[in-house]
C-alpha cells in the first residue's frame, strides 16, 4: 500500500476523523484532536505501523505532513 | 550587585531547577512528575537529557535561558522564544523531547491521562515572544528582577529579520504572586481555562491556567 494511503488511514484512526483526507502541506492546526496527547499516540502508531524508530533530531525537523511522508519514504525505501 | 546575562551550560541545573520550581508555581506539585508518574530527581536527569540535544524553540534548552546572578550565584532565571519561529510549535518540541528520552511507560502514563490535560491545556500564539519557566529566588523577590529579564529577553529575541509585536506568558490561575508581579509590568489576561474534572488537582497546581499577553 503506497505510504500516503497508509498514513492517512493512522490518521483517521488516531484524529477520529473517517473523512479526514492527509495533504503535504496539513500541521496540528488543521486537525481538531491533534494535540499534545494525540501528536505522541500518532508517532508510536506511524513507527507501529510502518515498523520504523524515529530519532529526536528527524522528529523535530517534522513541520508538516508532508515532511513525515517524506521521513517515511527514506526510511521504508 | 544584580547581573543579568545570557545562559551558559555550567548553569543547566539551575535553569532545570527553574523549569521545576516554575511548574510547581508555589505549590508541591510538579504537573510534570505527576503527569508522568515520575519523581522530581528522575525526570531533572531526563531534563538534562534533552538539554544536551541543543533544541531551541522551546524551554528545555540553554539557549532560551537568561540568568540573574547575585555575588556570582545565579538566584533567578527566565526562558523565552518565538512561538513556532522554525515552524513546529513549542508543545510539539515539548512532547517529542519527553517522548525520546523518557521510559515509554511514563509517556504511556501520560497518553492516559489525555482526558484531564484536555481540560486546561492553553495553546500559544504563532509569532509572539514567548516568556516561560519565570524563577527568582524567594529572598530576591520584590527587586524589579522580572521586569529586567522580560526586558533582556526583549533585547535577545529582537534582530532585523523578526518584529516581535507581542509576548505572551503562561500561568496557573492560583498563582497570585505572578497574577500581581505581570498585571504590574503591564501584562492583560486575554484567555484562561477552569477544569471541573474531579481530578485535576491531583496533577496541576490549580485548576485552570491564564494566557496573557503585552503589546510590546
Amino acid at each position: 500500500m503506497e505510504i500516503k494511503t497508509k498514513l492517512q488511514e493512522v490518521f483517521r484512526d488516531v484524529f477520529q476523523d473517517e473523512s479526514l483526507t492527509i495533504l503535504p502541506e496539513m500541521t496540528a492546526g488543521d486537525v481538531d484532536k491533534w494535540d499534545s496527547i494525540t501528536h505522541l499516540i500518532m508517532i508510536s502508531k506511524v513507527e507501529e505501523v510502518f515498523n520504523v524508530s524515529f530519532r529526536l533530531k528527524e522528529l523535530i525537523k517534522l513541520k508538516n505532513v508532508g515532511d513525515l511522508i517524506a521521513l517515511l519514504k527514506e526510511k521504508t525505501e | 550587585m544584580y547581573t543579568i546575562r545570557e545562559a551558559k551550560k555550567e548553569d543547566q541545573a539551575f535553569l532545570i531547577l527553574s523549569i521545576i520550581e516554575a511548574d510547581k508555581s508555589s505549590t508541591n506539585i510538579c504537573s510534570y512528575c505527576k503527569l508522568l508518574e515520575i519523581e522530581e530527581l528522575e525526570f531533572k536527569q531526563f531534563l538534562h537529557e534533552i538539554f544536551e540535544e541543543e533544541i531551541t524553540g522551546f524551554e528545555f534548552s540553554v539557549e532560551a535561558f537568561v540568568v540573574v546572578e547575585y555575588d556570582g550565584k545565579p538566584i533567578a532565571a527566565s526562558a523565552s522564544w518565538i512561538e513556532s519561529e522554525e515552524g513546529l510549535p513549542s508543545w510539539q518540541l515539548r512532547m517529542v523531547a519527553l517522548r525520546t528520552v523518557l521510559p515509554a511507560i511514563h509517556i504511556t502514563n501520560l497518553m492516559a491521562k489525555s482526558a484531564i490535560c484536555n481540560t486546561i491545556n492553553i495553546k500559544r500564539s504563532e509569532g509572539t515572544l514567548q516568556i516561560e519557566s519565570v524563577f527568582i529566588s524567594s529572598e530576591h523577590r520584590g527587586k524589579e528582577l522580572l521586569k529586567k529579564m522580560i526586558d533582556f529577553h526583549i533585547k535577545l529575541r529582537s534582530n532585523n529579520t523578526n518584529n516581535i509585536a507581542s509576548m505572551e506568558l503562561l500561568t496557573y490561575n492560583s498563582n497570585l504572586l505572578a497574577e500581581k508581579a505581570y498585571t504590574k509590568i503591564g501584562f492583560k489576561k486575554i484567555e484562561y481555562t477552569t477544569s471541573s474534572h474531579e481530578e485535576i488537582k491531583q496533577f496541576y497546581p490549580s485548576d485552570g491556567m491564564t494566557r496573557w499577553q503585552k503589546i510590546i
